[in-house]
């Protein structure tokens, strides 16, 4: 273990990698803080130029980026109440109130303190939690793993999604995009349409690239130019004053981090519902309940914490079952899965050094952020002038090329093109766009455990559920989905109003 | 453009039936009781149910059964004309790409992008001959990605 920590460490502290960790880092912060740019368009936009890199440092760009993109989601919202990214939409309103008191940098800073504190409190639990487990899968069989899977994808849907059925809908849409190809048990093509491009399947960068990068240039395109300019905040002193609140709200700071790191590793369950979470805990369990949303800062550090460690926590489904727990983590494993580091229990006996290098980044991503975040603060008043008319057609630009240059194929620059337009039709009808991406990423595998519990069960459905692990998961399954299939007819029987937003 | 829950429905109804029906007639090479048509099945059905439900709820719910409406935007003809850009800018690229080559077609795509967007005519003819020489640049030198020189062959670096 400890040699395997050292080779890793080697890994890491390669010139090289650092410097990769490092425009990582930067890239992160400045597309995360600039108002409308997702972290997770940061990610999917950095996929195809990670595809020519070594693994350990294109691993480590993603991780480092969703990390730095996730935190630098709170610039905007804090300052122009614009959440930068879904995980800091809980919290936003509070830190722009404390904007209004004249208190931005107090509440930049508190979140970057507390987030990188959380962040590191995820990574610790990742580093004991993620070997442990692959210890206990290695018993686990193809049935154990489809009901794994399943169980992952169920969760994604009905407690992730606002509409259980369109996030259902769009699970089934993402499995069947991974039919697409030879790529199946029996190597047969298949859905190609005579097409000799889509043989190999449809690729998965252009298709990343193109649901949410794409969709996004197309959003902005449609709403027009957004009226940013012309607002300057003077943002003061970031990190006086953090230190008291540290001292004060301890206890906060830690229980955000574990219902973080809790919820991180439900599959489906990603940053933004544990910072939602925290801040509701945090609210309910205060002294001072009524401050809250008065630009308080109590709620900051927990639900700031929280949605951080959050970010560690969810790559433990994903690298020891390859289950993604959010968007961002099923792009992560579609890389890991294009360096040949394919995520499972394996994965810890074949390559751990592989495996801790990526802990290693982790912890590095979350101590890069303390600096950077601060620069990033100082610098907020200019990035957030940065003319969106202007980075829209060059993402767009960026997106071709990528898609491109994986294959210097343009059949892939086309696939790009479709899933960009079906991404933005299907959101705009209310169609959450995650649950696709987790069935793309895992439909392959589904489908091969499936065939081989099957084929072993001798057709038998009993057979999934013969061996006692396998039959608590399928329980729990079965138990999620039958229970969030009653009470949803519950809550439709109670209010017939449609829930659907409009 | 937005469409109601019902006709979707049908939309995705009619596509598992699709989906069931090509995939029943899939090969299997390997005589094995669950060949590759087996699991396309299961996710065709699981579909069609799903689709049957969104229809019931639609009805339910008594929205407009066949209703497309547009959205805000695209009754905007500015705003359409910008959405419909993004298409025919990649289309133009892939089509184009090969005979202009990267840089002279990503400055045409970015300058008529730029210009929609209402940027001034000086900033869109500079991004529009910058950006395309720093993601070449990023790409080309960087990475080594084989990019088309198109009309600038004569003068390739």
């Amino acid at each position: 273990l400890i040699d395997a920590y050292f080779t890793a460490l080697g890994m890491i502290f390669d010139p090289s990698v650092l410097v990769v960790i490092l425009i990582a880092a930067v890239y992160g912060l400045f597309v995360g803080a600039i108002p409308g740019l997702s972290a997770t368009m940061a990610t999917a936009l950095l996929v195809p130029v990670t595809f020519f890199m070594p693994p350990v440092p294109a691993v480590a760009a993603i991780i480092t980026t969703a990390a730095t993109a996730i935190y630098a989601g709170d610039i905007p919202g804090f300052l122009l109440r614009i959440p930068g990214t879904p995980a800091s939409a809980a919290y936003v309103d509070e830190g722009y109130r404390m904007t209004q008191k004249g208190e931005p940098g107090l509440a930049l800073g508190t979140v970057l303190l507390f987030s990188a504190f959380g962040g590191l409190f995820g990574t610790a639990f990742l580093m004991f939690a993620a070997p442990s487990l692959a210890d206990f899968a290695l018993s686990f069989g193809s049935v154990e793993f489809f009901w794994i899977m399943l169980l992952g994808l169920s969760a994604a849907v009905f407690i992730g999604a606002g509409t259980p059925l369109k996030a259902i809908i769009m699970l089934l849409f993402g499995l069947l995009f991974a039919f697409v190809g030879m790529n199946n048990p029996a190597a047969v093509p298949r859905f190609t349409m005579g097409s000799t491009d889509l043989l190999a399947g449809i690729s998965l960068i252009p298709m990343i690239v193109g649901m949410f990068a794409v969709s996004e240039v197309l959003r902005y395109m449609v709403a027009g130019a957004g009226g940013l300019s012309g607002q300057t905040v003077r943002v003061g002193k970031v990190f006086s004053g953090v230190w008291t609140l540290a001292k004060r709200y301890p206890v906060q700071a830690i229980r955000g981090s574990v219902l973080g790191t809790g919820v991180g590793m439900l599959p489906g369950a990603g940053a933004d519902i544990a910072a939602w979470l925290s801040y509701a805990t945090s609210k309910r369990f205060s002294k001072e309940p009524r401050k809250f949303g008065t630009g308080h800062p109590e709620g900051l550090v927990e639900a700031g914490a929280s949605n951080n460690s959050a970010v560690g926590s969810a790559w433990i489904p994903a690298l020891v079952f390859g289950i993604p727990g959010d968007t961002i983590t099923a792009i992560a494993i579609g890389v890991l899965y294009m360096k040949n580091m394919n995520p499972g229990p394996g994965i810890f006996i074949h390559s751990p050094e592989n495996v801790y290098a990526l802990f290693l980044v982790f912890i590095l991503a979350n101590l890069l952020l303390i600096p950077l975040g601060w620069l990033m603060i100082k610098l907020a008043a200019n990035v957030l002038k940065m003319p969106r008319d202007i980075l829209m057609p060059a993402i767009l630009i960026l997106s071709i090329m990528g898609s491109f240059a994986i294959n210097n194929s343009l059949f892939d620059v086309g696939i790009m093109l479709a899933f960009g337009l079906f991404a933005f039709f299907m959101e705009e009808n209310g169609f959450p766009l995650a649950p696709a991406i987790l069935g793309v990423v895992l439909g392959a595998m589904l489908e091969t455990r499936f065939i081989n519990s099957m084929i072993m069960a001798d057709g038998n459905l009993l057979g999934l559920v013969s061996r006692p692990i396998a039959a608590v998961l399928a329980g729990v399954t079965i138990t999620l989905v039958v229970w969030s299939v009653v009470s949803a007819l519950r809550s439709k029987v109670a209010d017939v109003a449609p829930t659907d937003r409009p | 453009m937005k469409v109601g829950d019902f006709f979707m429905g049908l939309v995705l109804l009619g596509l598992s039936v699709g989906v069931f029906v090509y995939a029943r007639t899939l090969p299997n090479p390997v005589r094995q009781p669950y060949g590759p048509g087996a699991f396309p099945s299961l996710i065709a059905v699981l579909l069609g149910i799903a689709a049957l439900v969104l229809i019931w709820q639609a009805w339910r719910r008594g929205e407009g059964r066949f209703e497309i409406r547009l959205a805000p935007w695209a009754r905007d003809p500015r705003a359409l004309f910008r959405f419909l850009l993004v298409p025919a800018a990649v289309l133009f690229y892939i089509y184009f790409v090969r005979t202009l080559g990267f840089l002279p077609t990503t400055a045409l795509i970015m300058l008529v992008l730029l210009l929609s967007l209402r940027v001034s005519s000086v900033t869109a003819v500079a991004n529009a001959l910058v950006i395309p020489l720093a993601v070449h640049t990023a790409f080309y030198v960087g990475l080594g990605v084989q990019l088309p020189w198109g009309l600038l062959a004569p003068i390739r670096w």
